[in-house]
């Protein structure tokens, strides 16, 4: 539109810093700055002056280019991820020259960093032989220990890490079950329900189908 | 918290690392801590992909987690670690000072870490030689131990902190876990004041821990050969054992932004008496500050450690000019006329500090001959003068004049402020109203009647310098935003032309551009680096208004 168009060319006139038609630019800035108040609102959209960044230092250039170094090499790192390039629909003759940077890149599986930092979940990623496996609590009751000041179903916390202790033995202790990353497979909206909908509540062990889906 | 700073945040990762760990990380910045599912679902990402950026925001300290049992379950939760994320504002400046302090192989650490978030000592020096490869004319051996060296130098002065596993879990769940380790000792739940003082103890238990030794670093006894193929200690001139440090080969490193933040403020604090005495002054309270610095954890501590005069003596560098700067009485100088000693003279000086009215250096109560750095004092008055400097760039003097009358004198009413100040009532009320809307001054209202009518209410005017600060900071986040987005905004427009650099057989001759497509380029540099320069600057008074 002619309107936006003209507005357009004005303040990136005012903004050029050079002036035509003799229109005085607004100070907005400094001691002699013209505030909008209540009596004088002023214009909806002046030309304004603006302010000129003073030129970079030395030591700011160095910075940048220390910067800009650091930039290409995580582009180029496992940690930044991008889709992977789908083939279009028309080949074209640059195609050749062009790199998808996404199967450039090296995979999350080779960087170098310990487990102990990640909760198991993750674990699949650094390592992808790993099978993850899904931590239950039995919800099994023993009525012959029902008298002793002892936590049903509630796993010991490790005061250390704030973590459920993993024991794997016992009929108080965690049952592990087989956990593939099916997820990817089936991919659907029902990747983890919070509600296992009363499945869990079966007495006699039975884990329930919490996690098939 | 605010809509500025989330976009900040949510930018930074998108520049570092992509567009998908941006959408996850943005999902985290504003709705809180979450687990796998529901930020696949509110990503529209697969959970394998949803879980890679977590690995990756993990692997660089952004992101922490908790697992929590639900039901049958342990469900584990994942919550965006800030202040780690709004630090990699400052990488350029921190990038700059490891190359300043450590030299060329600080630099490279520094790059490697920041690159990969946190690696041992081991891998860090690998990826070095990989990436810089060895100088002509040195060995592997010798680059090896040259990095080694530096890196070591690092973790002495705390530039470098140990990572355990514990500090990728939430702060809030660690405190939660050792609180109940301690009230399941007792028999009876805790009353507020014992659960007070237990909070006390462990917050006491965590500073010492922080303040004793170095995690990551071990001892060992230097050894030589002793000419029969055996290895001995190696002993001093003295005969005492000489102690090796090294840095433990399985513990995971990263750059702690703190220490880089508390030497910048160390050196901001030294810059405070150039301007107001001498270089001279300068030297000596850098040096101060220098001795100080060991013992310093974090910004938010109110006094240093004490510094005794005569190490202060003996460190103060070898150029500077204690006895040309002062200048004595003559009646003390004696008959000869001789020029005092240089402990005089530091005495003398250290006096001069001491008396200064900014009252940042003062005798330590408890120990003669020691003194201690007032830095809640010091750093009050560095925000004072950013914001000084801000309001004076953004309205003029008459508003610093009544900001800085409002700092001295506390609560005024306009009229007081428009006698004090030698301006009318009209303009002074205009101004006030501006500095409040920009968010530096406060309004207190004071009502004389039960009914609050405006007629029968005092109003007073403060300067409140936490609520300045903050107003102040969420606006600079405001700008910082703007900053980066724009600099999106110039690469999109240039898109095609950018994609066209990127071809292979343009990265080999460059004269498949023509020149005006160099001048675009060139243009672009021009711009994306003045963007870049003015951010850091931004964040530079970002860091004295929320860090100092």
């Amino acid at each position: 539109m002619s309107r936006g168009g003209g507005r357009g060319g004005g303040r990136g006139g005012g903004r050029g810093g050079g002036r035509g038609g003799g229109v005085p630019g607004i100070q907005t800035f400094g001691p002699d700055a013209i505030q909008a108040t209540f009596k004088n609102p002023g214009e909806t959209y002046p030309d304004i002056i603006l302010p000129v960044a003073r030129p970079p230092t030395d030591d700011e250039g160095e910075m940048y280019i220390a910067m800009k170094k650091l930039q290409e090499t995580l582009y180029s790192s496992p940690y930044y991820l991008t889709e992977p390039k789908k083939p279009g629909a028309i080949t074209r003759y640059t195609d050749r020259y062009h790199q998808d940077q996404a199967a450039k890149r090296p995979k999350l599986d080779t960087i170098k960093s310990s487990k102990s930092f990640f909760p198991d979940e993750l674990h699949s990623i650094l390592d992808p032989k790993t099978i993850t496996r899904k931590r239950q609590i039995s919800q099994k009751y023993d009525i012959s220990k029902i008298d002793e000041n002892e936590d049903d179903g509630d796993a010991e916390i490790d005061p250390e890490t704030g973590l459920a202790k993993k024991t794997g033995d016992g009929e108080d202790g965690l049952e592990e079950e087989e956990y593939e990353d099916e997820e990817d497979e089936d991919d659907n909206d029902y990747g983890e329900n919070y509600f296992d909908n009363g499945e869990g509540d079966d007495d006699d062990g039975d884990d329930g189908d919490g996690g098939d889906y | 918290m605010s809509t500025h700073e989330n976009r900040l945040c949510r930018l930074i990762v998108r520049e570092h690392f992509g567009p998908i760990v941006e959408k996850v990380a943005n999902v985290l910045i504003r709705k809180g801590r979450m687990p796998v599912g529901l930020i696949a679902n509110f990503t529209a990402l697969k959970p394998r992909q949803v879980r890679e950026c977590l690995l990756v925001l993990i692997q660089h300290n952004l992101v922490v987690y908790a697992e929590s049992q639900e039901k049958t379950r342990i469900v584990t939760y994942y919550e965006i670690n800030r202040p780690e994320l709004l630090h990699r504002v400052l990488i350029p400046k921190v990038l700059h000072s490891s190359q300043d302090w450590f030299e060329r192989d600080g630099a490279l650490i520094t790059q490697s870490l920041l690159t990969h978030g946190k690696l041992t000592i081991t891998d860090c020096v690998a990826d070095i030689l990989k990436t810089s490869g060895v100088a002509p004319g040195k060995t592997t051996t010798q680059r090896t131990q040259s990095l080694n060296k530096a890196f070591t130098r690092m973790v002495k002065e705390k530039c470098l902190i140990a990572v355990r596993p514990s500090d990728s879990l939430t702060a809030a769940d660690k405190n939660m876990a050792e609180e109940k380790r301690e009230t399941d000792k007792m028999t009876l739940p805790p009353t507020a004041a014992e659960l007070a003082s237990i909070r006390k103890a462990l917050g006491a238990q965590k500073q010492a821990e922080q303040n004793s030794t170095i995690v990551g670093l071990k001892r060992r006894l230097d050894t030589m050969d002793d000419g029969y193929g055996e290895k001995r200690a190696r002993l001093l001139t003295d005969g005492d054992l000489v102690i090796v440090e090294e840095v433990e080969t399985d513990v995971y490193f990263k750059v702690n932004f703190d220490r880089f933040i508390i030497r910048w403020r160390n050196v901001q604090i030294a810059n405070l008496y150039e301007a107001r005495l001498n270089p001279t002054a300068k030297a000596i309270m850098q040096t101060i500050m220098n001795l100080a610095e060991e013992r310093m954890i974090n910004c938010k501590e109110e006094h240093s450690s004490p510094v005794s005069i005569m190490l202060l003596l003996n460190s103060l560098p070898k150029d500077t000019n204690l006895i040309d700067t002062l200048e004595f009485d003559p009646s003390d100088l004696g008959p000869n006329n001789t020029k005092p000693k240089i402990h005089e003279c530091l005495d003398k000086y250290v006096q001069i500090l001491e008396d200064d009215l900014m009252k940042i250096l003062k005798k330590d109560a408890g120990r003669s001959g020691q003194y201690v750095i007032n830095l809640k004092m010091a750093s009050e008055i560095l925000k004072k003068n950013l914001i000084q400097g801000i309001v004076s760039a953004r309205f003029g003097a008459p508003y610093v004049r009544i900001m800085n009358m409002l700092a001295d004198k506390g609560k005024l009413e306009e009229k007081q402020i428009s006698r004090f100040s030698m301006m009318p009532v009209k303009d002074v009320r205009e101004k006030l109203t501006t500095l409040c809307t920009f968010g530096v001054l406060n309004l207190q209202e004071v009502p004389k009647t039960k009914e609050r009518t405006p007629s029968r209410t005092y109003y007073l005017w403060e300067v409140i310098l936490s609520r300045a600060a903050d107003t102040l900071t969420d606006r600079l986040y405001h700008t910082m935003g703007n900053l980066r987005q724009r600099r999106f905004v110039e690469r999109a427009k240039r898109a095609v032309l950018l994609n066209k650099c990127e071809r292979t057989d343009v990265k080999a001759d460059d004269s498949l551009l023509n020149a005006a497509e160099k001048k675009e380029l060139e243009t672009l540099n021009g711009a994306l680096e003045m963007l870049e320069i003015q951010e850091l600057r931004i964040a530079e008074m970002v860091i004295t208004l929320r860090d100092f």
